[in-house]
């Protein structure tokens, strides 16, 4: 740990097999269409494998020359084979350490370890790609600042003896309702999509017209039946997605941080300190809002790991009503209010506007159908409406102490916690068509995985809002005081 | 009611913008060159480059003379103690606040036709967001960034 350490020599053949990954097709090309052998030179077609064999030995010599050691207050990582490259890392700089193990590591024992700073969105700051456990626990350790200097062995004991204060773990009935409301569909269908696209260039073309006639053939049943397996198998697909993604969902909560950690083939763990934890978000789909149950997300500035941009699951399936009781387990700051508050009766009209100018641009279509179907174009009209509605009666808001809340719907519904401190700025709006109505909108930024996010709410009393950036202003709490 | 804030920004801040209008309707002008070029070389009705000239007409006048005054008179920024308050819009106004704890680093960076006005674009980031005082007067400009500095790094509260 404090000597300079190699990885596990797993490194060596994770960082050839990633080499190999971007060579592989040109080496594939020059086997199928290669210059064959002309006479005299037998050898020219052992040239990939030569290749191959060099790219083993760079593998073998990134390995040896990666070493990683703690030295005073920072991490040293000495590495790279034709230009040397240190790279320092003071710990108080580490904004969190996450493992993760794919099908290699788990065979092997060991981890790959990511050690994110606050510096910007670049991925990982440092990446140990293949530490054996006992390592790897060892190195956590020694990174995470220690506030009493013990003995190296007693700390090691210690961080074994530290039990979380509160875990919680995803049921298996949760994990197989998470997966089969996921709606990954969406994500999935486009993908089948290309996939089978790729296989265009197998297929003879008459094959597409004997598919059609053959097609033709049937009734509409037997194509409408087709149609839903292809949808059902897309449903599938997202299913067995969560279940590997999602199953031994662990939330561990120990005094200073929250542990992550989830995965079947590929484990991640992420840990998250408690005062880097920026706000929570509820999302409901609409899949899962009729039946109850929630997403939480916790926004945390940086550190999010591998899951950068994308926020980090607290819960990944929650029914709503128990939010509560776990949140104040978890993160006793953050919780979900019992009533908010809603826009003004005459936003809604707006609301509805908002959802429904889109089908403008089904205007064209008047040309192009035949004119006895005309009505088809109105029927996402009402949709629309009710959508408008629904959105309006779901945005609310609240300030309650030093807490800041804001509910919006896009398609799903989902809520913004957060506090005061934790907001970068705030702002209010007002278009000319807003102050007609005396209405305005509040906006926030928050840090969430290194870059900004923002959220607004449409149409909000004004006379609340001088309220709201009272509350939030300073000058006004310092004058409260004096 | 809370109180607006309260200092402008620089009055040659309006001659600058006059200037981007300028630059910004100088597209459209060239359109109704190549309209009138169009109507005279080929059988293109007339009217089309009437109408081209007529709009071209309208949006300089706007570039030029309705949007910066009102972009100037609508701006208004004050620098406190505990944070920094903005005020700014065309057709939509918006009022920012930025605490000073949140300010990670301030900036004062001039054009070409800043620095001939001898103005300067006060550029405020905080860890998420990114916020500007156009234009202000070179001393202001310093003096606002010196402040604000001083203000951000004196007030540290955890991100």
């Amino acid at each position: 740990m404090y000597e300079p350490t190699r990885l596990h020599p797993l490194a060596a053949g994770l960082s050839f097999l990633k080499v190999l990954k971007e060579w592989i097709i040109p080496i594939i090309i020059f086997f199928l269409f290669g210059p064959g052998s002309p006479p005299g030179m037998a050898w020219v077609s052992f040239a990939p494998f030569l290749f191959i064999l060099m790219l083993g030995g760079y593998g073998i010599l990134y390995w040896y020359r990666f070493t990683y050691h703690i030295e005073g207050e920072e991490l040293k990582i000495e590495y790279g084979v034709f230009v040397r490259k240190n790279r320092y890392i003071p710990k108080r700089r580490i904004q969190s350490i996450d493992y993760t193990q794919g099908i290699f590591h788990r065979v092997f024992d060991v981890v790959k370890i990511n050690i994110e700073t606050a510096g910007g969105p670049g991925g990982a700051e440092a990446s140990l790609s293949a530490v054996s456990l006992a390592n790897a626990e060892q190195l956590k350790e020694a990174l995470r600042e220690e506030k009493t200097k013990t003995e190296e062995a007693d700390v090691l004991v210690e961080a074994e003896r530290e039990k979380p204060a509160y875990s919680y773990k995803l049921s298996l009935k949760d994990l197989l309702l998470a997966a089969s409301t996921s709606g990954g569909i969406g994500v999935t269908l486009p993908l089948i999509g290309t996939l089978s696209s790729q296989f265009e260039n197998f297929i003879p073309d008459d094959f597409y017209v004997e598919a059609f006639n053959w097609l033709s053939g049937f009734s509409w049943i037997v194509i409408a039946v087709m149609v839903f397996f292809s949808l059902f198998f897309a449903w599938f697909i997202s299913f067995v997605g969560v279940i590997l993604k999602y199953a031994n969902f662990q939330i561990r909560r120990f005094e200073d941080r929250i542990v992550i950690s989830r995965g079947l083939l590929e484990k991640r763990e992420l840990t998250l300190p408690l005062h880097r934890i920026q706000g929570i978000r509820i999302v409901e789909s609409v899949l899962r809002q009729p039946f109850g149950f929630a997403t939480v997300h916790v926004e945390s500035a940086g550190g999010a790991g591998p899951e950068m941009g994308v926020s980090a699951m607290l819960f990944p399936f929650i029914k709503r009503s128990k939010i509560n009781a776990e949140l104040t387990e978890i993160l006793p700051d953050y919780n979900v209010p019992e009533k908010m508050k809603p826009l003004p009766k005459r936003a809604m009209r707006r609301y509805i506007l908002r959802n429904v100018a889109p089908a403008i641009f089904v205007v064209p279509l008047f040309w192009v159908i035949p004119s006895q179907f005309w009505f088809l174009l109105l029927i996402p009209v009402p949709i629309l409406v009710m959508w408008g509605i629904l959105d309006f009666k779901d945005s609310k808001w609240l300030i309650e102490g030093q807490s800041f809340y804001m509910q919006t719907r896009t398609l799903s519904r989902s809520m913004l916690i957060t506090k005061k401190r934790r907001m970068q700025d705030f702002e209010i709006k007002q278009s000319i068509f807003q102050r007609r109505h005396d209405l305005i909108t509040l906006k926030t930024a928050i840090l969430s995985g290194g870059v900004g996010k923002v959220f607004q709410l449409k149409d909000v009393e004004t006379r609340n809002s001088n309220e709201t950036f009272g509350w939030f202003s300073r000058k006004s709490q310092e004058s409260k005081i004096q | 009611m809370r109180l607006e804030p309260s200092n402008q920004i620089a009055p040659k801040a309006l001659t600058v913008w006059r200037i981007y209008g300028a630059f910004n309707s100088l597209f459209f002008i060239l359109l109704s060159i190549g309209s009138i070029l169009l109507v005279l070389l080929t059988p293109v009705p007339v009217w089309v480059s009437i109408i081209t000239i007529l709009i071209t007409a309208l949006l300089t006048y706007l570039f030029i003379q309705v949007l910066p005054a009102i972009r100037h008179r609508v701006w208004r920024y004050e620098v406190r103690e505990y944070e920094i308050e903005l005020k700014f819009g065309l057709l939509i106004i918006r009022r920012v606040l930025v605490p000073m704890v949140r300010v990670q680093h301030v900036d004062t960076k001039q054009g070409p036709i800043l620095r001939h006005y001898e103005l300067s674009t006060v550029t405020v980031s905080t860890a998420a967001t990114t916020h500007e005082i156009p234009a202000l007067d070179r001393e202001t400009a310093d003096q606002v960034r010196d402040y604000i500095s001083q203000m951000a790094r004196v007030s540290e509260e955890d991100v």
